[in-house]
């Protein structure tokens, strides 16, 4: 949740629906909730929380067994522990958990799992497996993911529960209020949200805004988002600055609300690694379009030529949708109103409903046969 | 019914009544039964694979759909698919042989039998065993899963299974063998022992009760019997046996492999005889070898050995069956009602009993 040695939050998607599962428990649900990361630090404090550190890096499978290892200890006087990444499950699981599963993260060939030697890659398969299999519930934000375990793993279906992100539709809400919409003379104003790695489509996105730049298009480009390096940070700035119609533009978390209604058209031209993407959510829930990669959770969302565009993300393709829908202002509103429509299957009420009837079912039937002593 | 599977099965089956379920039975068979009560529904057996039957199991999840909760009762049973808030219960580790279809195996066949295993294992609420050395196997194969397993060893009904009176003195001394006649409980190690002691000790007498898997193995019993003097072939209804082990002097549960913890072993505890067990499975579970009973690594010199020790040392007999009569407290019916009753609370809720 925290950098690991620098006190600053790291607002990539992952860690704002865990800030707010974490507000949502400890403020309306009332309990204690602490949080262990890997981190040098034994001990912070982050929005009344305490972030305590525990020194273990990640194995060659990019797992986390020494981390896994020394939390089964510190947890054990736990009522309820959750695994906040797949990855993190393994090698054991205490009692009376939950395994929290942000989306398929394998499925682009340029991942370091597409690589795997075969031993390893069986390894580190048994290993999700077990992440599947061992806790109490397994939450999968995306249907996506549900597909792939049922493929992979049949006869698991009955651990996943479904519960998708939900989103505040009261705050994010751009429809009415942006003063001046673009007609079609004006710029056209798209927002990339990003946690800037390939797999999202960084690439696609800086080159269709050279290439629109280069046709005198009237789009400008926006990337909403977070590096967690800061050298890859200072490289993206400058090549960032060198093209005149994009711009980097970083958003406090709680203000995120206020990003989306400025602009247009969302863009988010994801390859693979992809679940169920607050981001967009957030976009549609604000009425704008989105321009999607065909990848993992953004097709639950993205209804081709509904709400939006569901397109392989090659650059042709990306660049082609933006020509029509950035020249075609009744379509962008179309769209826009058909994704907030579709925002508002998702409210956060209903998040919390379900995550309120998971944690309390799980603690009313705490398998006490096999529980250790609370302390 | 002779099994102890089977015997398991009626008691499990009282139980959930009394708690207040509803207990049905889907089993191999053509037609649907009352038995003493207790419905019974067949289904076709279908292809048998690695040892288990993955077209009952899918044909049980077709036709439970308006079920809401199932006990698997053996864990070859519970792949491909096990119903949300299963339990699944092993009986014991029943591979632990060279002989056994599954364990030469190796590479990818052995590998599906471990993964239908590991599935069985897994894919459920949690493990029910009757013994601690499958839980030892489960945690040194597939490590991390131990909060979904649970430990209820097996019974002894007290009210039938009693000591009786002393015997007299004079009477033969009695050497029980409990079983079925298969050389994994050990009868052939048995045969040979008797052979042995019957002809040294000429009071001395062996029983072997219990039945055969076909009728040639106990024909073939009753010809060894008759050609041994003070060796005895028989077997009786289950309601008897309480009295043959009040009858016995000491009882041998010489186990080579497959075993869990043994009804057999209980009930002759529970009659408060010395035990000369294999330390296989889970007989470990029940008896501390020289507190309350022997534990051999089974061949007919171990065997032998154990039995004339406890013929030669009377008081040895009784020191045995005293500590053997007061473990198997802890193994009563009430107990093991208790465990499961706590046990079901976890795992299907407060409200449900």
């Amino acid at each position: 949740m925290l950098h690991p040695t620098l006190d600053r939050f790291l607002p990539v998607e992952e860690n704002l629906g865990l800030l707010k599962l974490i507000r949502f428990i400890r403020d309306e649900l009332s309990w204690q909730v602490d949080v262990f990361q890997a981190s040098p630090i034994p001990q912070r404090v982050f929005d009344g929380v305490r972030v305590f550190g525990i020194d273990q890096d990640p194995d060659h499978l990019s797992m986390f067994p020494g981390l896994n290892s020394v939390f089964a200890r510190r947890s054990l006087g736990y009522d309820l522990r959750i695994y906040y990444h797949w990855h993190l499950a393994a090698p054991k699981v205490c009692h009376n958990s939950v395994v929290v599963s942000h989306g398929i993260f394998w499925d682009a060939p340029s991942t370091r799992f597409n690589r795997l030697h075969s031993i390893d890659r069986k390894e580190w398969e048994k290993r999700l497996l077990y992440g599947v299999s061992a806790p109490r519930v397994f939450v999968a934000e995306d249907r996506n993911t549900i597909n792939v375990i049922k493929a992979m793993w049949p006869g698991y279906e009955h651990k996943i529960e479904y519960i998708p992100p939900g989103i505040d539709l009261d705050a994010f809400s751009g429809l009415g209020l942006r003063a001046e919409p673009a007609g079609e003379s004006d710029t056209v104003r798209i927002i990339c949200p990003q946690d800037f790695t390939m797999e999202q489509g960084i690439n696609e996105v800086l080159t269709v805004a050279g290439m629109a730049w280069e046709r005198g298009a009237n789009m400008e480009f926006c990337i909403g988002g977070h590096m967690t390096d800061t050298k890859q940070a200072s490289i993206m700035a400058e090549h960032i600055s060198s093209l005149p119609n994009l711009k980097l533009c970083y958003v406090h978390l709680d203000s995120m609300a206020d990003l989306y209604p400025e602009f247009d058209i969302a863009l988010m031209p994801s390859r693979g690694t992809q679940g169920a993407s607050l981001y967009c959510l957030m976009a549609m829930a604000c009425g704008l379009p989105v321009i999607a990669g065909f990848a993992g959770g953004l097709a639950e969302h993205v209804v081709h030529g509904w709400n939006g565009y569901l397109l392989y993300p090659a650059v042709a393709n990306v660049f082609q949708a933006l020509l029509e829908l950035a020249g075609n202002e009744g379509l962008r509103r179309r769209m826009g109103e058909n994704a907030r429509k579709l925002a508002e299957g998702y409210p956060e009420s209903l998040w919390k409903q379900r995550w309120t009837c998971l944690l309390k079912r799980i603690l009313a039937k705490p398998l006490k046969c096999n529980a250790p002593e609370r302390r | 019914m002779f099994s102890g599977a089977d015997r398991y099965l009626v008691h499990l089956c009282e139980f959930l009544e009394e708690s207040g379920y509803e207990p049905c039975v889907w089993q191999v068979g053509s037609e649907d039964r009352l038995v003493k009560g207790l419905r019974i529904q067949g289904l076709p057996k279908g292809r048998a694979e690695f040892g288990g039957l993955p077209d009952l199991n899918i044909q049980f999840f077709e036709n439970t759909a308006g079920y809401d909760k199932a006990i698997y009762f053996a864990l070859p049973l519970a792949f491909p698919r096990v119903k949300p808030n299963s339990i699944v219960i092993s009986h014991g580790i029943g591979w632990d042989y060279p002989a056994h279809t599954w364990s030469p195996l190796s590479g990818p066949l052995k590998e599906e039998w471990l993964r239908r295993l590991h599935y069985a294992v897994t894919a459920c609420e949690l493990v029910v065993s009757v013994d601690t050395n499958t839980l030892n196997w489960l945690r040194a194969t597939w490590p991390g899963y131990e909060h979904k397993q649970a430990y209820i060893p097996n019974f002894v009904d007290r009210t039938e299974f009693y000591p009786g009176e002393d015997k007299k003195s004079g009477e033969s001394l009695v050497v029980l063998y409990p079983r079925r006649l298969t050389w994994i409980r050990g009868l052939d190690d048995v045969k040979v022992v008797a052979e042995r002691l019957t002809r040294r000790y000429p009071s001395l007498e062996f029983h072997i009760v219990g039945r055969g898997g076909t009728d040639d193995s106990e024909a073939e019993m009753n010809g060894w019997a008759k050609e041994n003097p003070r060796c005895l072939y028989y077997w009786v209804p289950m309601e008897n046996m309480p009295d043959l082990y009040r009858m016995a002097d000491i009882v041998v549960i010489p186990t080579r492999a497959a075993e869990g913890t043994s009804l057999a072993c209980l009930e002759a505890m529970a009659c408060g005889k010395p035990v000369i067990c294999g330390h296989v499975g889970g007989l470990t579970d029940l008896v501390i070898d020289g507190y309350n009973g022997i534990l051999i690594n089974v061949s007919p010199e171990t065997l032998e050995e154990a039995v004339e020790s406890l013929i030669l040392h009377p008081e040895l007999r009784q020191t045995l069956g005293r500590q053997a009569l007061e473990t198997s407290f802890q193994f009563s019916l009430e107990r093991w009602k208790e465990r499961w009753r706590k046990t079901l609370r976890s795992v299907w809720g407060d409200d449900e009993m």
